[in-house]
């Protein structure tokens, strides 16, 4: 067994379904359990009768139960089981366990995806020799690409950041280009971003050191991502650029169904082309997802999200320690629109899920807030557009002008729905007089 | 400190040297086991990142005053979503053209504008569509015009019913914006002249010369003879756009001490000659008492000197006048005068006349006057001036004389190239009847018909089809709908044309269908 228990329970999608886990994780809820080289399986006495199986490279479950959670008490106790070779007897799989281990190994549900663009961690099938190699060489180039970043970001600080501002785009677009040769596009990316912020602002030294300080600590976790918590060395690896295809995510990642309430959407300029952020809320697990869209200069998004619409289906989310970017398995269009908020929260508890994010994934940017009780105010005297609680408490909105929204909200509490960057609030849409109305990426 | 590492991080560690400041915070006891003998620079970088997500995860919301009092509670109802829907794509575009239809349906079914379109709303800039805008704003609108300057229009029409006085009217007229006080006067001389008046008379002479001619405009509201003292001194003031606003007010006011002037300037004026022909003998110069009371001395180039000054007395005579001095009816002056080498001085003058005081019968009998001009007449004065003229006294025709006018006008135009088609289609009231309507219809058919017959050109015809398209009543819609009988002949570019703003007034209409259905106005027959 390759496992730790601990690995198992940081799959949980929360505490609650790990201590869950853990109690189940006891022979006697079990019956037909048995394992082969690939795979563990059982039957486990709930409300019914579960199928529980899992493919032991992988750790990938699958449950018959139907909960919305992923993966289910079910699944980690059987994991959880497996830990122990010698609690679960070897055995011939039955049916249900053979056709879905034949399932997943068949080439259109996990392609064998390009080496380059495999996550280096387990795929279901386990990556060839070839794929072995190509991996240990991208690597290679990686681990130099990193080891140049951080001299280049050591001499930046030597040297001080008062100089930097009125530095030509080269000066940060050779280290960026270095990345991208070391196949590191991920890092490349962050430096880019990282270029925009001198002389941007007032506070611009403030947010640069910030920004670099953070992406030190990515170049520090990636050189170490063994020691890392898995879920979390998923996070670190594709932030460094091992970005992982959608048939990838679909076979590794966490399917979660619910209806999914589309609460906002905008439209960034990226270099050649332009990129979509969607986020949605699922109305009963109250799980904030986040579908990123890309599109070469003038073609059109793949697939539409209508704000404001509710989607009933499956979301595959990317593997991660607070899994957030998603993208949609299977879906049927509700008829009836947006009507109610899941999980709105007062400020105080929308930050303490934020600093509840953070100790998960430390490099999470953004985060979905949905406000209730917010009133939106706009200081004439200082310019300033902010929304409050009726005690006072107050977050600051994104520097734009909101003036829709004041006019929805006339000065009384709404439920408002927006991105937090950490700073600054862009509000995406509102609940006003029982509908719902979008706001950002509309005239 | 966040600040501490901001300084060893921009002076640089090469200058500010190896030693790292501790941040105070838990995150100093992570730091040593992540970073353990690392540089100087790594370690000062691990600390910022570790810092920068510390402070993130720790941010503490600014505790900020009282927000703003709210909106008051809407005292007309939303309109229905569907509706709603409809006035986006008239408010934001691309279909403003029905803005005004719109706007004015929403004010007669006692609605209001949804909240999320006010601010484009409040962004208008034409006049007549603020005032059309007005009444559809609600209390959500003013309250929010109040945080924008370029909005602070839709404040300047005070809340409350028009009769009442809100109850800080002395201190809004002491302090308010220019706008407000010039609201709150007008509303105040609907309720009360004389005191309103007085309001006037007691800050005329600190006010700067706009706001001085800005109350004036104001006392037309319930102008009456007791206004004239204050008016008169007004002729004398250093400013001239208040100089001519006073005139403008004095020309106005029927006994006023100017009017007896300007008729007795008039006297000698006008006078019956040999043969029943009406002659005038213009002044050879302009007395300056003349110029004092609004006489402009400088005509405009291309016409003369005593044809301007004639035309400017007669302008400001009530039309009554010349009847009564007489004994003749409009028709028999206006044709007395048809052999005088003064008669468009005459003519203009009388319709201005007409316009001002409002004089129905001179206005319809001018209204046939111009519709006769003769020929060279017409060409030798800029046509534009002519429909002006025209324009400024036809609300003053019952309305079967312009539409009577129209139906020849259209019926002419299916066999003439009539350019002035649309120009009298102008001057109907919109929407027009169901049986000017038909007219239309009728002769534009007409007129394709004739196009496969004999000739490719549409005529006067195609620059009509928008403002028909806008006009046209429902009673028509269905028949506006049914396809013109055009020769299916692309290769002539008026034929296309005609094609083209076809398919415009068949969008507008299945528009404006759909704005009547979704915001319905009760006891109206559309």
């Amino acid at each position: 067994m390759a496992y730790t228990a601990d690995q198992v329970l940081a799959l949980a999608p929360d505490s609650g379904s790990a201590a869950n886990g853990r109690k189940l994780a006891n022979a006697r809820h079990w019956k037909a359990l048995g394992r082969s080289e690939a795979a563990v399986w059982g039957e486990c006495q709930g409300s019914a009768v579960y199928q529980v199986r899992a493919e032991l490279a992988s750790m990938a479950v699958k449950c018959t139960c139907p909960s919305h959670k992923f993966p289910c008490k079910h699944g980690l106790a059987l994991l959880l089981l497996a830990v122990d070779p010698g609690a679960v007897p070897v055995a011939e799989p039955p049916d249900w366990v053979a056709s879905w281990l034949a399932k997943r190994a068949a080439p259109d549900h996990a392609k064998p995806a390009k080496a380059e663009t495999t996550a280096g961690v387990d795929t279901p099938t386990g990556p060839t020799k070839e794929q072995q190699r190509r991996i240990e060489k991208r690597e290679a180039l990686i681990a130099q690409g990193i080891a140049a970043l951080d001299l280049w970001l050591a001499d930046l600080v030597r040297g001080g950041l008062a100089a930097v501002e009125g530095q030509s785009a080269a000066f940060w677009e050779r280290p960026a280009a270095q990345l991208v040769d070391a196949q590191a596009p991920g890092l490349a990316a962050r430096l880019r971003r990282t270029a925009e912020i001198p002389g941007s602002s007032d506070d611009w030294p403030e947010r640069l050191l910030a920004q670099i300080g953070r992406l030190a600590l990515l170049t520090h976790a990636y050189r170490r991502a063994d020691a890392l918590d898995p879920a979390l060395r998923e996070d670190v690896r594709e932030m460094a650029g091992w970005f992982l295809k959608e048939e990838e995510v679909a076979a590794r990642g966490e399917h979660v169904g619910d209806d999914w309430l589309v609460l906002g959407q905008y439209a960034q300029e990226e270099e050649r082309g332009r990129s979509q952020r969607t986020w949605l809320v699922g109305a009963t697990t109250g799980r904030p997802a986040l579908i990123v869209q890309f599109a070469f200069m003038h073609s059109p998004f793949k697939e539409t999200y209508v704000v404001g619409s509710r989607l009933r289906g499956e979301l595959a989310f990317w593997p991660g320690a607070a899994p957030l970017r998603a993208f949609v398995v299977a879906r049927e269009v509700i008829a009836d629109p947006v009507a109610a908020l899941p999980a709105a929260a007062g400020i105080e508890e929308f930050l303490a899920s934020v600093a509840a994010a953070l100790a998960r994934n430390p490099w999470q940017e953004r985060f979905l807030c949905v406000l209730r009780g917010a009133i939106p105010v706009y200081d004439t005297a200082s310019g300033c557009w902010d929304v409050r609680e009726p005690g006072g408490v107050s977050l600051p909105l994104r520097d734009a002008e909101h003036w829709r929204l004041l006019a929805l909200s006339g000065g009384r509490p709404v439920t408002l729905t927006a991105e937090w960057d950490g700073a600054t609030l862009l509000p995406l849409g509102v609940l006003a007089e029982g509908s719902y109305v979008q706001l950002a990426g509309v005239a | 400190m966040m600040a501490d590492l901001l300084a060893v991080a921009l002076a640089g560690t090469a200058a500010a040297g190896e030693t790292l400041p501790e941040s105070g915070s838990p995150v100093d006891a992570l730091l040593p086991a992540a970073t353990g003998d690392a540089a100087a620079e790594r370690r000062l970088l691990l600390a910022a990142g570790a810092e920068a997500i510390y402070r993130l995860a720790g941010y503490v919301p600014a505790v900020a005053g009282e927000p703003p009092s709210p909106a008051p509670d809407e005292s007309l109802p939303a309109c229905s979503p569907a509706a709603a829907l409809l006035l986006r794509l008239v408010v934001v575009g691309p279909h403003e053209d029905l803005l005004p239809e719109a706007l004015d349906r929403l004010r007669r079914a006692g609605l209001r504008l949804p909240f999320d379109l006010l601010p484009l709303a409040l962004g208008r800039r034409e006049p007549e569509l603020r005032a059309a805008l007005l009444p559809v704003l609600g209390e959500r609108g003013r309250w929010l015009s109040d945080f924008n300057r370029a909005w602070a229009w839709a404040a300047e029409t005070l809340s409350g019913d028009a009769e009442d006085m809100p109850p800080d009217a002395e201190t809004v007229w002491q302090e308010g914006s220019a706008g407000q006080r010039i609201a709150l006067l007008r509303r105040l001389r609907a309720v009360d002249a004389a005191c309103a008046r007085e309001w006037v008379a007691a800050v005329w002479k600190q006010e700067k010369a706009d706001f001085r001619q800005d109350m004036l405009r104001a006392l037309a509201v319930g102008l009456g003879a007791g206004d004239e003292p204050l008016i008169e001194a007004a002729l004398d003031d250093r400013a001239a756009g208040v100089r001519a606003e006073a005139a403008e007010l004095l020309a106005r006011l029927p006994s006023s001490a100017y009017i007896g002037r300007m008729i007795s300037r008039a006297g000698a004026l006008l006078a019956f000659g040999a043969g029943g022909k009406l002659d005038a003998r213009p002044p050879k110069a302009l007395p300056a008492d003349a110029v004092r009371d609004g006489i402009a001395e400088k005509p405009p180039r291309g016409t003369g000197e005593r044809a301007w000054w004639l035309g400017q007395i007669l302008a400001r005579v009530p039309p009554s006048h010349w009847s009564e001095r007489f004994g003749s009816p409009p028709d028999v002056l206006i044709a007395a005068a048809g052999g005088s080498s003064w008669r468009r001085a005459l003519l203009e003058g009388w319709t201005r006349a007409a316009a001002r005081f409002e004089d129905r019968d001179w206005a319809v009998a001018l209204w046939s006057a111009w519709r006769v001009a003769p020929a060279k007449e017409r060409q030798t004065h800029a046509l534009e001036d002519d429909d002006d003229l025209r324009l400024a006294i036809a609300h003053l025709l019952p309305p079967d004389v312009l539409e009577l006018a129209a139906t020849a006008a259209l019926e002419q135009a299916v066999t003439t190239d009539d350019t002035a088609l649309d120009e009298t289609l102008a001057l109907l009231h919109v929407p027009w009847s169901a049986e000017l309507g038909a007219a239309y219809l009728r002769g534009l058919r007409a007129r394709c018909e004739r196009l496969a017959k004999t000739s490719r050109e549409v005529g006067a015809y195609v620059e009509t089809l928008d403002r028909a398209a806008h006009a046209l009543p429902p009673a028509c819609f269905d028949a506006a709908l049914d396809p013109l009988p055009v020769p299916d002949d692309n290769s002539h570019w008026s034929i296309r044309q005609l094609r083209q703003q076809f398919d415009g007034l068949t969008e507008t209409i299945r528009l404006r269908t759909r704005l009547i259905e979704a915001i319905p106005v009760p006891d109206a027959d559309n």
